[in-house]
C-alpha cells in the first residue's frame, strides 16, 4: 500500500507486540483507515501523532494476547511451583533453613551498611541549595608545614558580603566547649552549644517551629531550642519567652525560636543555638587566633578556585597587619620564607567526608571506612549467595525425579528455568522479610555499635520497601540462576532410570571455585579485623611518652577564679593524690601557635604551644633530656622556654640550654632555652610528633588542671573529695571533668568502632560461610553414605574416613589462602596508610587468620563427617 | 430483568447504531455515526471494546468482508444485531418508556 511507510513505525511495532494476532487485521485497519483519511485531512504530521495516541488507546485487554486464553493456566502454573517450592522446602528443612538463615544475615547486613552509607554520603544535602553552600576555611603553610584548617576569623562573612558580589548571604558560628545551662534551681553540662549570626536561618533549612527565623538570633543572649530540648527543660510548657542562664548564675538567655531537630546527616548539630552577638569577644576584629565557622552563600556559576584568588585580597587587608606585628616581619619577607595562608572554599556536601581540616564542627567521617563497610556488605551477601548456588546444585539430585516427570507430561527447559528461579525468588523473598525484621531487632545494637545516631526513616518509605522487593528478586536471580540452568538440564530418561548424578563431576568445579571465595573472602576479612584491631590497640597502648593512667583532668578552672591556688593546695592535702598542675591544653586537644626567633637571625620557627606550671612535667611523667624545668627557685623561669626534641632539632642546636630567642607573644624580650624534654605524642597518632614549646604561666585560669591520683582503690572517694572542694571554691558550680586516658581514646573513636564493626561482620561472614559449608558436607555424607558403608565392611579406619569426607576443604582451604594473602595485604596497606605511626607487617596475622579458619572450619565440619565415618554400615546397607 | 441482557449507556449506543448501520456496521463508521449523530466524539478503541464485549455477550455477530484498499489491504469486521441483541433492546427500550410513562406530571411542574 502506498501510505504504508508513512505509519510511524515504532508505535506500530508496540501494537503489533501488544495485540492479539487474530485482532491485528481488523482493528489495524481501522487504524489505518483512519490514519490515510487524517493524512489527507489534517497532514501527515498531525496524523501520526494522533496513530500514536490511537495505539495507546487501543493498549487494552481487550486487545490483549495471551491472558485471556492463558490466565487461568498461568495461574495455575504459579500455583504448582509454589506448592512445589513449599513441599520442597518443608521436606529439607535444614537446606532450607541454612540457605533462609544466611540470606536474611546477609541481607540484614547489607541493609545496615546501606542505610549507613546513605546516612554518610547524603551529609548536609538537605539543604535546599546545598550547592551553593560553602564553608570558607583556611589552609596554611607555615614553613613548609601544611596546616589546613576549617575556621576563619570571625570578621570573614561581613567582608565577604560587603566587598563581593559574588556572596548573595554569610553567616559564621562560634562552637562552644561544655556550658553550664540552669533552668531554676537545676544545672547541666552541655555539650557542644553553638552561637550564630542572625542570618543562620537564612543560609540554612533547618526549620523553625516557632519564632521568627530573620529576628530569632539577632538581638544578644537569644538563644533557638531544639524541639527535644523543649521536652527537656520546659516539658510540655511553651518556651517562647523564657530564660535559660548559661554558664554565669547571672547570665540569662531568652527562648526566641524552637527548631525541629537537626537530621542525623548534618555537619551542624546543635541542640542550643545562640545569637553570636552575645559576647563581646567573640565579635572583635581581630584575624589570628580567632576561629569561628564562616558559610556563604554564592550566586550560581561562580568559579571557585578564581573567587579563592580574588578573595586572597583579604589576606592582605586583614589577616597581613596582624602577622607582621606578630612576628616583627614584613608580610613579603614572611611570605619568602616559605609561609602562607590561603582561604579556601568547601562545599558544604563535601564536608563530612572529603575535609581532612583541623576544627571540624563534627569529626569528619572517613571514605575509606565507607569503602571497607560496602565491600563488606557485599562480600557478605554473596557469600549467603554462594551458599544457595551451592547448596542447590548439591541438592539437584533430589529434584531429578521431578524434573524428569515434568519434562515427559511436556514441560519444556525454559519453564523449568522458570520454575526454579520462582522458587530462588521466593526463597529470597522469605529472606528479605526476616531480614527486614532482623534489621528491627537489631538497629539499636547497630546504632550503638557504629556509635553514632543514622536515620531508618527511608527503610520504612515507599522506595525502602520497593528497594527491599529489588533485593529480593535480584538475589533471587542471582542466586537461582545457575542453579536453575543445571536443574532444568537433566536428561528425562537417564533421571528416571535412576542415573542421576548428584552432580559431582560436571558442576563440583564450580562449586570448589565458590567455596574458595568464601574462604579467600572470609581469611581477607579475618586478616582485614586483626590489622585494624592489631593498630586500634598499638596506639592505645602505645607507650606515648607521657602518663594518662589515673588522671583526672578538670575542666573550666576559670570557675575557681582566684581560688585556683587555694583549690590545688587544697586537694594536694589528700594522701590519694599525687601531684596536681594546670595547663592550657593536654595531649590530644588543641595547640596553639607560637613563633620564636633566634635572636640575631631574621628566621621565624612557629611550634605548637603549651603554658604550664611547674608540677607539669610530674603529672605527664615527661623525661627531661637536657637542662632542667621549670622551678620556683627561678623567678627567671617566666622569661625561659622548655622545647621537645624536635624543636631543638628544628632550631639545628646540639646543645640549645641557654641559647637566647625572641618571641612576638612575649613582647620580643629575650628568653632562654632552659630545657629539652623528650619528644611524646602529644597529638594523635595520625600525625608525626610536631615541636612543641613549653612556657611558664602559673595563674593560667584556662585550660586544664590535672590530678594525678596515686591510689587505685578509693579512686571514687578521691573523686567525690576533689569534687566537693571544687564545688565549695567555685562557688557552688558542678565540677566538669574527665579521666585523660578515656579521653584520650576518643582521638581514635572511628578507628575503634570500625575494629568493632569488622570484628562483628567478620564473624558474621564466617558463619554465613561455615554454615553452607555444613550443608554441603552433610549433604555429600548422606550421598555417600552406601560409599562409607562399604569402605567400613571393608576395613576402612574411621580417620581414613574423616580424611575422605574433609580432605577436599582443606585443599580449598590452602588455595583460598593462596589467593587472599596478597589481596589482604594490599587492602590493610592502603588503610595502615592512614596512620603516621604504624604497626608493622605480622606474618602470624596471615599465619593466624588461616588457623583461625581451619580450625572453625574443623569444628563445624566435624560433627558431620565424624557422625558419617561412625556411622554403622549396616544401617546404611541394609535395605539393598 | 435478567443481568444477562443488561447493557451498558454507551454498549446500547454502539448496538443501536450497528442497527442503523446495517450492512455496514464496523468500527470506523459506527464512531463516525455515533459523532454525526451525537456530537460525541470518542476514540475507536471505546467501539472496539464495546463492540467486543457485545458480541461475547451474543448480541452481536460479526463477519469479515474483502480486503479493502483504503484500509491498507486489511479486511474489516462488520457486526449485526442477532436477535438476542434486538431482545435486549427492546427490554432496554421497554424499560425505559415504562419508567417515564411512571412518572407523575406533578414531577414535572416546577414553577410552582
Amino acid at each position: 500500500m502506498s501510505g504504508f511507510h508513512q505509519i510511524p513505525k515504532l508505535p506500530h511495532r508496540f501494537f503489533k507486540w501488544y495485540c492479539k494476532k487474530d485482532l491485528y487485521e481488523e482493528i489495524h485497519g481501522d487504524l489505518e483507515e483512519y490514519f490515510y483519511e487524517r493524512v489527507n485531512e489534517k497532514g501527515l504530521k498531525k496524523a501520526q501523532r494522533m496513530y500514536w495516541w490511537d495505539v495507546i488507546k487501543c493498549c487494552q485487554p481487550y486487545a490483549w494476547k495471551g491472558l485471556e486464553s492463558q490466565t487461568n493456566s498461568n495461574i495455575a502454573m504459579f500455583k504448582n511451583f509454589y506448592y512445589t517450592t513449599i513441599r520442597n522446602l518443608l521436606k529439607h528443612k535444614s537446606y532450607f533453613a541454612i540457605n533462609v538463615l544466611g540470606l536474611s544475615v546477609g541481607i540484614a547486613c547489607l541493609v545496615f551498611i546501606t542505610l549507613f552509607l546513605i546516612n554518610e554520603l547524603s551529609y548536609d544535602r538537605f539543604h535546599s541549595n546545598y550547592q551553593s553552600i560553602y564553608r570558607v576555611g583556611n589552609e596554611a603553610v607555615i614553613r613548609g608545614e601544611p596546616n589546613k584548617q576549617a575556621t576563619t576569623s570571625g570578621p570573614m562573612a561581613q567582608i565577604l558580603l560587603d566587598n563581593y558580589p559574588e556572596a548573595i548571604k554569610a553567616t559564621r558560628i562560634h562552637a562552644s566547649g561544655q556550658l553550664l545551662i540552669g533552668k531554676g534551681g537545676k544545672k547541666i553540662n552541655e555539650e557542644g552549644i553553638l552561637f550564630a549570626s542572625e542570618s543562620f536561618f537564612d543560609v540554612f533549612d533547618f526549620h523553625l517551629l516557632k519564632g521568627d527565623p530573620e529576628t530569632a538570633l539577632k538581638h544578644p543572649k537569644s538563644m533557638v531550642i531544639s524541639e527535644s530540648y523543649v521536652k527537656k527543660y520546659f516539658g510540655d510548657g511553651d518556651p517562647m519567652g523564657q530564660k535559660l542562664s548559661v554558664d554565669e548564675d547571672t547570665t540569662f538567655y531568652t527562648i526566641t525560636g524552637v527548631v525541629e531537630d537537626v537530621p542525623a546527616n548534618s555537619h551542624i548539630k546543635f541542640n542550643l543555638l545562640g545569637s553570636i552577638s552575645s559576647n563581646k569577644r567573640w565579635n572583635v576584629n581581630r584575624w589570628v587566633g580567632t576561629s569561628q565557622h564562616t558559610y556563604v552563600v554564592l550566586n550560581e556559576g561562580v568559579d571557585i578556585p578564581e573567587f579563592e584568588k580574588k578573595i586572597h585580597q583579604v589576606f592582605y587587608d586583614h589577616m597581613a597587619p596582624e602577622i607582621e606585628y606578630y612576628t616583627g616581619l614584613k608580610i613579603s619577607e614572611w611570605e619568602a620564607s616559605g609561609n602562607t595562608v590561603e582561604f579556601k572554599l568547601k562545599p558544604i556536601a563535601d564536608i563530612h567526608l572529603k575535609s581532612d581540616s583541623l576544627g571540624e564542627l563534627e569529626p569528619s567521617g572517613n571514605i575509606a571506612h565507607l569503602y571497607i563497610y560496602g565491600l563488606i556488605g557485599v562480600v557478605i551477601l554473596f557469600i549467603a549467595v554462594f551458599n544457595f548456588i551451592n547448596l542447590a546444585t548439591a541438592h539437584s539430585s533430589t529434584r531429578a525425579k521431578e524434573v524428569g516427570i515434568r519434562k515427559v507430561i511436556g514441560s519444556n527447559k525454559r519453564t523449568l528455568v522458570f520454575q526454579f528461579l520462582f522458587e530462588s525468588i521466593l526463597i529470597a523473598s522469605i529472606a528479605c522479610s526476616v531480614g527486614l525484621v532482623l534489621v528491627m531487632i537489631l538497629k539499636p545494637y547497630f546504632i550503638s555499635l557504629i556509635g553514632k545516631e543514622i536515620s531508618f526513616s527511608i527503610l520504612y518509605s515507599f522506595y525502602g520497601l520497593g528497594t527491599l522487593l529489588l533485593l529480593a528478586i535480584v538475589v533471587g536471580l542471582l542466586a537461582g540462576f545457575y542453579p536453575s540452568f543445571v536443574l532444568s538440564s537433566f536428561k528425562p530418561v537417564a533421571v528416571l532410570k535412576g542415573k542421576a548424578q548428584s552432580g559431582r563431576n560436571s558442576i563440583g568445579w564450580l562449586r570448589n571455585f565458590l567455596v574458595t571465595i568464601q574462604f579467600a573472602t572470609s581469611i581477607i576479612i579475618i586478616i582485614g579485623t586483626f590489622v585494624v584491631y592489631n593498630q586500634v590497640n598499638y596506639m592505645t597502648s602505645k607507650n606515648l611518652g607521657f602518663d594518662k593512667e589515673q588522671t583526672l583532668v578538670i575542666q573550666r578552672p576559670d570557675w575557681l577564679k582566684s581560688n585556683l591556688e587555694v583549690f590545688k593546695q587544697e586537694i594536694r592535702r589528700n594522701p590519694n593524690v599525687n601531684q596536681v598542675a594546670n595547663s592550657e591544653t593536654i595531649p590530644g586537644k588543641n595547640y596553639e601557635i607560637r613563633s620564636y626567633r633566634k635572636v640575631d637571625a631574621a628566621e621565624t620557627f612557629l611550634f605548637l604551644n603549651n603554658q604550664v606550671t611547674y608540677e607539669h612535667m610530674e603529672v605527664l611523667g615527661l623525661e627531661l633530656v637536657a637542662g632542667r624545668f621549670f622551678s620556683k627557685e627561678f623567678p627567671s623561669d617566666s622569661n625561659a622556654v622548655v622545647i621537645n626534641e624536635s624543636a631543638a632539632e628544628a632550631f639545628g642546636y646540639d646543645d640549645p640550654i641557654g641559647k637566647p630567642l625572641t618571641s612576638a607573644f612575649k613582647k620580643d624580650r629575650p628568653i632562654k632555652i632552659i630545657g629539652v624534654i623528650k619528644d611524646y605524642q602529644f597529638e594523635s597518632l595520625h600525625k608525626a610528633t610536631a615541636p612543641l614549646s613549653l612556657e611558664l604561666d602559673q595563674s593560667n585560669n584556662s585550660g586544664f588542671i590535672s590530678v594525678q591520683i596515686v591510689n587505685s582503690e578509693n579512686i571514687l572517694e578521691t573523686v567525690t573529695y576533689i569534687d566537693e572542694t571544687y564545688r565549695k571554691l567555685a562557688g557552688d558550680k558542678p565540677m566538669q571533668s574527665f579521666f585523660f586516658d578515656e579521653e584520650y581514646e576518643r582521638l581514635y573513636k572511628t578507628e575503634v568502632s570500625t575494629a568493632r564493626v569488622l570484628v562483628i561482620f567478620a564473624s558474621i561472614s564466617v558463619f554465613i560461610a561455615c554454615i553452607g559449608l555444613i550443608g554441603l558436607i552433610t549433604y555429600s555424607a548422606a550421598l555417600r553414605r552406601k560409599e562409607i558403608g562399604i569402605r567400613k565392611v571393608l576395613g576402612a579406619a574411621t580417620s581414613s574416613l574423616v580424611k575422605l569426607l574433609s580432605g577436599n576443604v582443606v585443599r580449598l582451604i590452602i588455595i583460598a589462602t593462596v589467593i587472599s594473602w596478597p589481596l589482604a595485604y594490599l587492602a590493610t596497606d592502603y588503610w595502615l596508610q592512614n596512620f603516621a605511626d604504624r604497626i608493622e607487617l605480622n606474618p602470624w596475622i596471615y599465619l593466624g587468620s588461616t588457623i583461625c579458619l581451619v580450625l572453625i572450619v574443623g569444628f563445624a565440619i566435624s560433627f558431620q563427617t565424624i557422625k558419617a565415618a561412625l556411622s554403622n554400615p549396616v544401617e546404611s546397607l541394609r535395605d539393598e | 430483568m435478567g443481568g444477562r441482557t443488561q447493557l451498558g449507556e454507551f454498549e446500547e449506543i454502539v448496538l443501536l447504531t450497528v442497527g442503523v448501520l446495517y450492512e455496514d456496521a464496523y468500527a470506523v463508521a459506527i464512531n463516525k455515526e455515533i459523532a454525526k449523530q451525537s456530537g460525541r466524539s470518542v476514540n475507536v478503541s471505546a467501539v472496539h471494546k464495546s463492540l467486543y464485549r457485545l458480541e461475547k455477550k451474543g448480541m452481536l455477530e460479526s463477519q469479515l468482508t474483502d480486503p479493502e484498499s483504503k484500509r491498507g489491504g486489511k479486511r474489516k469486521r462488520v457486526f449485526s444485531i442477532t436477535p438476542f441483541g434486538k431482545k435486549a433492546l427492546d427490554e432496554a427500550m421497554e424499560l425505559r418508556t415504562s419508567l417515564r410513562n411512571q412518572i407523575h406530571e406533578l414531577a414535572f411542574k416546577w414553577d410552582k
